[in-house]
């Protein structure tokens, strides 16, 4: 194994690099090989390459790096709770992958571990600086929205269907979790002034992704309805539902979200918008100007009355729960128009 | 891991051994080019018959039985071996809709399509085929107004079994074309087939595609070739476009929402363990493809049993008096291939209207058929043609050439929308259109 000299070390982590290549994220090298020195020893770079993306038991990785079992499993033990290797929960022998970029992934388990080792701080301001990078070079590379936008629940008109329901998804799968924002939190830590007053535990884990995240001090468990109260808490202070229901459920503010610093920095946000769209009661809305403030993609103008510009409105709800008339509602989105056809959404 | 890669040269190397790149492969190989053919699933007729033999060849989530789904739970149907979709589908044979390809530039020559319906045993059922339960819905279906007429099948008739409804479990007498028959014989010819094998990356240099990289059962292969056809089906053809850097691959996904509507007759013979499909109606108003078709007896007891559990118990019995009719909408492309290999996928307003229209058309045939109309049930909907995520006229020109040179498409993920009737008559034209193309090319 390689030891203090510089350029080896600089070569296993180039070796470890390569490895994530996959995900094409060559144009973010500098600050994500920042993180990749922070999260990773030497000695865990060089075991990371070797147990790669695929899952393996720990006997074909014994028998693959020649190390000692104990020693690789005290190893394997300790990067499964710095959150850069994903072990099955609950498994007798568990199947051990590296952990990949993004849901869950480098990105986010920096953040969800929270400040539990000496390198912490550094830590999140190296996530925060690769975040914005991935916001500002890696989303708009992509061409096409890597993850959607959920309704909240309390807002979904009466014809949404289960599958449409983000709640209904979540209660399927079983285990509920719940962890500090991966976004937020770098972002308070590098930077304390910033404007950003949201909740910081919103991160929301499902299923094996729970059970997971409890066995590695990832996140802790609660139970559906404490889920839900996270649900409808983050809805009430303006924070959309992203990503998906069944694995995670991501909380996202305007200032920290890395899907939403994108939209901010590049224009591009890259994420489908959900089922429905907002529409508004002209008779009843008292032109109060509330919801022009808490929409997170500017969609509505106020005229007389607010109105709701269907190609940016994402349908996440985070206007119905606050209007004082009720005059917003949720309804099912017409047609696929061209604005809302699945790509990325220019603003 | 350099040593074990192993390097091949090829005229085409073509992704994905379903019903378009066997298609080119035979075709290709035919006028004696050298085709590699790489298949992520295996190359075998085991099971056919029974339900091992649809589930061995669905495409699975990791852990998850049966189905890969979208983040919303929608189950998305791939094909999964050499035959790809062919695999799976009942066999019904639609021709292409000329008048919707030539909205987008792409014209198709009869001689061209009559070629393909040959090759692909386009029969129409003879009368004997069509069962008691059938004739049933067929005749309630004309009284409402309805036309039903006689679908036809890529089916050899000569071979197939009256009263035999296995066609999506795999054709035990091998009645029902598949692509097999195209892979068979483009080996015959010389191509070589590597099953088992997953394409992980297309080579592209400077805008120009040059072969192939996989990996699988024998280790990593490089296949270098002249032109580069990807032809595994519209969820994975996006995933390999968006790392070849071919942006928007993978939005305006469409599915296909396919369901089953049944209910239960009296007396007399329902039409579930009858040959499938055999008479049908295309709307193309609405956009809803009906025919008169039971689920297998698997999948709809448990189908049946994962919907509404109370109410299949009391009629779990009754399978032999069911009457069923298929509905296939055609939906909008509000869905993305995302690239951590996810699906979402939403409808819209218009497609729960053609939806609403299809079950309603569904219930009024069934109840003028003589179902009990208080005891309809309608299936959970599947996506049946996971297709239109690399659109013709936006990431493809006519000629099925992507922006990056040599690099062509040729599967469901081409369809500008959606494609609404059943494809593979379809995709396999347009196989023949290509294949004309690129054997002038290398």
């Amino acid at each position: 194994m390689t030891g203090g000299d510089g350029v080896a070390e600089d070569d296993v982590y180039q070796r470890l690099f390569q490895a994530y290549a996959a995900f094409k994220v060559d144009m973010t090298r500098e600050t994500m090989m920042e993180v990749l020195r922070l999260q990773f020893t030497p000695e865990e770079a060089e075991l990371a390459v070797k147990v790669g993306f695929r899952p393996k038991r720990l006997n074909a990785i014994a028998r693959k790096t020649g190390a000692d079992r104990g020693a690789l499993q005290r190893m394997l033990t300790t990067m499964g709770r710095k959150g850069t290797m994903y072990a099955t929960p609950g498994a007798q022998d568990p199947e051990y992958k590296l952990m990949g970029l993004g849901g869950p992934g480098l990105i986010e388990t920096g953040g969800w571990r929270q400040t539990r080792f000496a390198h912490s701080v550094p830590l999140m301001k190296a996530l925060c600086r690769w975040q914005i990078d991935l916001a500002q070079n890696w989303f708009p590379s992509l061409g096409i929205p890597v993850s959607r936008v959920w309704t909240t629940p309390a807002a979904l008109p009466a014809d949404a269907r289960p599958e449409e329901n983000l709640a209904q998804i979540m209660k399927k799968a079983g285990s509920w979790g719940v962890s500090t924002c991966s976004c937020r939190l770098p972002h308070r830590v590098s930077d304390p002034g910033h404007s950003c007053t949201q909740d910081l535990e919103t991160c929301l884990f499902m299923g094996e992704m729970a059970r997971w995240g409890a066995e590695n001090g990832m996140c802790r468990l609660i139970t559906y309805e404490e889920a839900l109260e996270v649900v409808r808490r983050s809805n009430a202070s303006g924070l959309v539902h992203t990503h998906d229901p069944s694995e995670f459920l991501c909380n996202c503010c305007r200032d920290c979200c890395i899907f939403f610093v994108s939209l901010g920095l590049t224009g591009t946000l890259p994420l489908d918008p959900s089922e429905f769209v907002a529409a508004v009661d002209e008779d009843t809305c008292s032109a109060c100007s509330d919801c022009t403030d808490r929409c997170p993609v500017n969609a509505i103008s106020i005229d007389g009355a607010a109105s709701i510009d269907a190609g940016k409105c994402l349908g996440c709800g985070v206007c119905y729960p606050n209007c004082p008339s009720g005059s917003i509602r949720l309804v099912r989105r017409a047609a696929a128009g061209e604005g809302a056809v699945a790509t990325t959404r220019v603003m | 891991m350099a040593d074990k890669c192993q390097r091949l040269e090829a005229d085409v190397a073509i992704a994905g051994a379903g019903p378009g790149g066997c298609t080119l492969a035979r075709e290709l190989s035919r006028k004696g080019k050298k085709v590699v053919l790489i298949e992520q699933g295996t190359n075998s007729r085991s099971f056919f018959g029974n339900p091992l033999g649809i589930i061995s060849r669905m495409e699975k989530a990791p852990h998850l039985f049966p189905t890969k789904k979208t983040v919303e739970g929608y189950s998305v149907i791939l094909g999964h071996g050499v035959g790809g979709g062919t695999l799976l589908y009942a066999g019904s044979a639609f021709l292409p809709g000329v008048d919707y390809w030539r909205e987008f530039g792409i014209e198709f020559e009869q001689e061209m399509i009559d070629e393909a319906a040959r090759e692909t045993w386009y029969h129409m059922p003879p009368d004997e085929f069509i069962g008691q339960g059938t004739r049933r819905i067929w005749q309630a279906a004309n009284e409402i107004g309805i036309p039903f007429e006689k679908v036809a099948r890529h089916i050899d008739f000569s071979k197939c079994v009256a009263n035999c409804d296995l066609c999506v479990m795999g054709c035990v007498p091998d009645a029902k074309w598949t692509a097999m028959e195209y892979a068979d014989e483009a080996v015959k010819n010389g191509a070589t087939l590597l099953t088992s094998t997953r394409v992980t990356d297309i080579l592209v240099e400077n805008g120009v595609a040059g072969g192939v990289k996989a990996r699988g059962k024998g280790g990593e292969y490089i296949v270098n070739a002249r032109v580069t056809v990807c032809a595994c089906g519209g969820v994975h053809t996006a995933g390999l476009l968006q790392r070849a850097g071919i942006k928007e691959a993978g939005s305006w996904f469409t599915g296909d929402p396919t369901t089953f509507s049944f209910g239960f007759i009296r007396e007399g013979q329902g039409n579930a363990r009858e040959h499938c499909m055999s008479v049908g109606w295309h709307d193309e108003e609405h956009g809803v493809v009906f025919c008169a078709m039971a689920a297998p007896a698997v999948s709809w007891h448990a189908q049946f049993f994962q919907d509404e559990p109370l109410k299949y118990l009391a009629r779990m019995h009754r399978y032999g008096r069911v009457l069923s009719v298929f509905e296939k909408v055609s939906d909008e492309g509000m869905g993305t291939c995302h690239p951590d290999g996810r699906i979402s996928k939403s409808f819209t307003e218009r497609d729960w209207s053609a939806f609403r229209y299809a079950r309603q058309t569904a219930e009024k045939i069934l109840t003028k058929a003589g179902c009990d109309p208080g005891d309809l049930h309608h299936a959970n909907f599947v996506l049946g043609h996971p297709s239109s995520t690399v659109k013709v006229g936006v990431l493809l020109d006519t000629n099925l050439e992507t922006q990056v040179k040599n690099l062509y498409c040729c599967d469901t993920s081409v369809f500008p929308k959606a494609p609404g009737r059943p494809p593979a008559l379809t995709v396999v034209v347009l196989a023949k259109r290509l294949a004309r193309r690129l054997e002038v090319l290398v």
